[in-house]
């Protein structure tokens, strides 16, 4: 006999669905949310865009420039600690440097107004922005961008929006530094985010493993640059035996798994209480951590070096673009212990990393081996030598290249759509 | 400031929402998994189960202990678990259910009441207890894993028993990337054999994870969904449900705003949900979560119903086929490998691209007839087909 025949459920049980009593769970949050307002993107701007259809950009490209070229940037208001706007904001610099001219539109569905002037004024007080000659303007949706405007450039997901909409036929450009829909759960964010790669803009990512990852699964053409290593900052000024380890520890950033890396550490001290545990990052003070740890909290960059000159090995976990990180610690003389993915082993593939599957027992294990090294010393010697040998190549010179050549048309024809 | 962290766009945006609130006092937040956190910081995956390394052989009846959190009486994913250890039982095994929380507090009498009386659960026979420290009875001799937390007690149990996983939703999709994602994918990487919801996410398993991984079908009741109007339809529908993320509420009603527009003469229905209190720009019926036998009278009246679905695919669109609803889904592996039948609309997940495909299925001039022939193609999809193909895919692999 059928059991659904005799079911006067509701639609709930529309099937497999692990997780459903755990969803009940949540909702006295949920339910708090209840706008559709939400989004990073306006639900205008998302109704709006149809990429299923081929955009005038793609298919009437405009004809070559490659000097004097009036950009215009995408992208929400900056905050003074933001290393994704510093980034972004240094690359806008390039152009200027390079003779281009830049006009940033400031776009955000928050509903506080964007205060210009304060922006403005952190911008210059903030010495890891450069000062940018160009306008700083707040986004108009009833005006868009300046109609001259020879190419666009898109940087977080929900800015694709508005510069997909953009009437005239620019260069669209998309400024990628994360594969933004995995700081969602699988819903609509997820989609809208994932579906800035489908419109059919030119990527410039931060890095191989998210180009080729564009290029592979969304057939988003692009270029990527490489970072570097600021040599200046790190070094290996200890030559000692080091006894401590180091953890990058920010709890609001998921993607860097804070909980996860609290499991490694709790079985490190178990195991080996005489170890002593750093963490730099972010105050960690309000969070529970079974096991005593020195709170670093977010140091200067110029506090950096001498905290990783303590210790013999980081725990750094990355689980979407990497992290800098671990070439930095190494050139301090750190081994990093590296959780084992693409997203980290094709960013910087040194011997000197040390990849490991993500499960804790064997992440503390590996901790406490490099501890106990007997070649520690000559290990950190040769590993900080390796970074500082390094000749990086300089990713305004690879962004310039390849920003004239998409300019030039070089790619025409050859694109998604 | 620890700057170094290189490229992230967001960041910003974080940082900018955290500092909306409060600052929180020393020691106030809670760090919380599904799973208890010793199981989760003890499980050392990267050296297998002995039970894994050398699976006993078994035939004939056995004892099979299902390990999973505490059921909820409308809870779809339990009273299918439910439905499959019946169809164990009727093959003549004995289940032993075993109840895992690391936060929820339940009482094994209460859940045991609520499965026997309850019309959306099937009698079963199967005994409930608590899963403890000393781990599943000594005659099991498989242990059945569900929710990706109950995979934690499995891997810790030092029972023989051959590990099987039910799994019937890739549930590392459920987070943003981050803890919670990294130890539900873990799980995949502990060795045990997967019966999965569709074939999906048996493809992903074993693909992406080397899991030995099988699937069974989808089924829907004709006994309770069939086609009672062969007039032509003048409603839509829309599953609507904005607390299951990967239902994808608010772009289904973006896309809804596009068809409302175009064809503002069709009426349309909302149901699994109560969206009242959600702000939708275009008129509709709020039918709220309606009762499972209320459901075939409305899904006749609907010419096609917008389901979309993130992860695994949803048990609606056979269901609406059987009913004469043209389903519109989004398109993606995730669907494709459930359900190939020809009726199911697939679409891009963009708002204009879903609504086109609406307006196309509305327009047709045969869409009585081709309402009836959807629903005959899939007279053949039921649940004890996908009961046989459960229990025969277990003794088999028990044998082998």
């Amino acid at each position: 006999m059928s059991l659904m025949s005799r079911a006067v459920a509701s639609l709930t049980t529309e099937g497999p669905r692990q997780a459903a009593s755990r969803v009940f769970n949540r909702l006295s949050i949920q339910l708090q949310t209840n706008r559709l307002g939400d989004s990073l993107v306006r639900p205008e701007d998302a109704v709006a865009v149809d990429w299923t259809v081929p955009p005038l950009f793609a298919t009437d490209p405009p004809k070559p420039k490659t000097e004097n070229v009036k950009t215009a940037w995408i992208i929400s208001p900056p905050g003074r600690t933001s290393g994704g706007h510093q980034n972004a904001f240094r690359f806008m610099d390039f152009l200027e440097k390079a003779g281009h001219s830049v006009t940033v539109y400031f776009y955000t569905t928050e509903s506080k107004p964007i205060d210009l002037v304060a922006i403005r004024e952190m911008l210059r007080s903030t010495s890891a922005y450069p000062d940018l000659r160009g306008q700083l303007r707040i986004y108009d949706p009833e005006k868009g961008l300046d109609l001259d405007t020879d190419a666009v450039f898109a940087t977080g997901w929900e800015t694709a929006y508005p510069a997909y909409l953009h009437p005239t036929n620019a260069r669209r450009f998309y400024f990628t530094q994360d594969f933004e829909p995995a700081f969602y759960p699988s819903g609509s964010d997820y989609v809208l985010a994932e579906n800035t790669y489908r419109f059919g803009f030119h990527g410039i990512s931060a890095g191989r493993w998210l180009a080729s990852k564009l290029t592979a699964e969304y057939g988003m053409p692009g270029d990527h640059y490489d970072y570097a290593v600021d040599k200046d900052h790190y070094s290996l000024i200890n030559s000692n035996r080091r006894t401590e380890v180091l953890f990058y520890a920010r709890p609001p950033t998921a993607r860097r798994a804070f909980e996860f890396g609290r499991l490694v550490l709790t079985e490190l001290h178990r195991l080996r209480p005489d170890i002593v545990i750093n963490m730099v990052g972010w105050d960690i003070s309000p969070y529970p951590v079974p096991f005593p740890y020195v709170n670093h909290t977010a140091l200067d960059i110029s506090q950096l070096n001498e905290v990783y000159n303590r210790c013999a090995g980081a725990l750094i976990l990355s689980l979407t673009n990497m992290s800098l990180l671990p070439m930095e610690v190494m050139a301090s003389g750190v081994v990093p212990v590296v959780n084992d993915a693409p997203n980290t082993r094709e960013i910087f593939d040194s011997p000197y990393i040390d990849y490991q599957p993500l499960s804790p027992g064997a992440m503390a294990a590996r901790l406490i081996a490099i501890v106990d090294d007997e070649n520690q010393v000559s290990h950190a010697t040769s590993m900080a030598a390796s970074v500082a040998s390094t000749d990086w190549i300089d990713p305004g010179e690879t962004f310039i290249r390849d920003f004239t050549a998409a300019m030039a048309g070089a790619a025409d024809g050859a694109s998604a759509h | 400031m620890l700057r170094s962290d290189g490229p992230k766009s967001v960041v910003s945006k974080a940082i900018h929402r955290w500092s909306r609130s409060i600052p929180p006092e020393a020691g106030t937040i809670k760090l919380g998994f599904l799973v208890k956190t010793t199981d989760a910081s003890e499980v050392d995956w990267s050296v297998p189960h002995p039970a894994v390394v050398n699976p006993i052989r078994v035939d004939g009846k056995t004892v099979v202990a299902w390990i999973m959190s505490p059921p909820g009486e409308s809870s779809g994913g339990h009273q299918n678990i439910f439905r499959f250890i019946n169809f164990l039982e009727e093959a003549g095994h004995t289940v032993r259910v075993y109840l895992y929380s690391a936060h929820t507090p339940y009482s094994v009498a209460l859940v045991k009441e609520m499965v026997k009386n309850s019309p959306s659960y099937p009698d079963v026979k199967a005994s409930f207890e608590d899963y403890t420290d000393e781990g599943v009875a000594a005659d099991v001799t498989a242990i059945f894993a569900t929710g990706w937390e109950t995979a934690y007690p499995s891997f810790r149990d030092r029972s023989p028993a051959r590990r099987f996983y039910f799994v019937q939703d890739f549930e590392p999709y459920f987070y943003a990337v981050g803890s919670d994602t990294v130890l539900a994918e873990n799980t995949y990487h502990f060795g045990f054999e997967a019966i999965t919801a569709g074939g999906f996410l048996a493809h992903k398993l074993s693909t992406e994870y080397g899991m030995k991984a099988s699937s069974f079908d989808f089924g829907a009741n004709r006994e309770l969904y069939s086609v009672t109007n062969t007039e032509r339809r003048k409603e839509v529908f829309f599953y609507a449900r904005p607390v299951t993320a990967r239902r994808g509420f608010e772009l289904g009603i973006l896309a809804l705003e596009h068809f409302a527009r175009a064809r503002p003469d069709y009426i349309i229905n909302l149901a699994g949900w109560d969206v009242s209190a959600y702000d939708i720009p275009f008129d509709y019926v709020n039918l709220k979560d309606l009762k499972i036998d209320e459901l075939n009278e409305v899904y006749n009246r609907c010419a096609t119903g917008l389901v979309i679905s993130l992860t695994n695919m949803s048990l609606l669109p056979l269901e609406l086929l059987s009913a004469g609803v043209i389903p519109v889904v989004n398109e993606g592996p995730n669907n494709r490998l459930v359900s190939d039948n020809p009726f199911l609309a697939y679409s891009a997940a963009s708002p204009h691209a879903l609504a086109n495909k609406m307006i196309e299925i509305v327009d047709r001039q045969d869409l009585p007839e081709y309402a009836v022939a959807a629903s005959e193609s899939v007279r053949g999809s039921d649940w004890e087909t996908s009961g046989r193909a459960f229990v025969e895919i277990f003794e088999s692999s028990l044998r082998g």
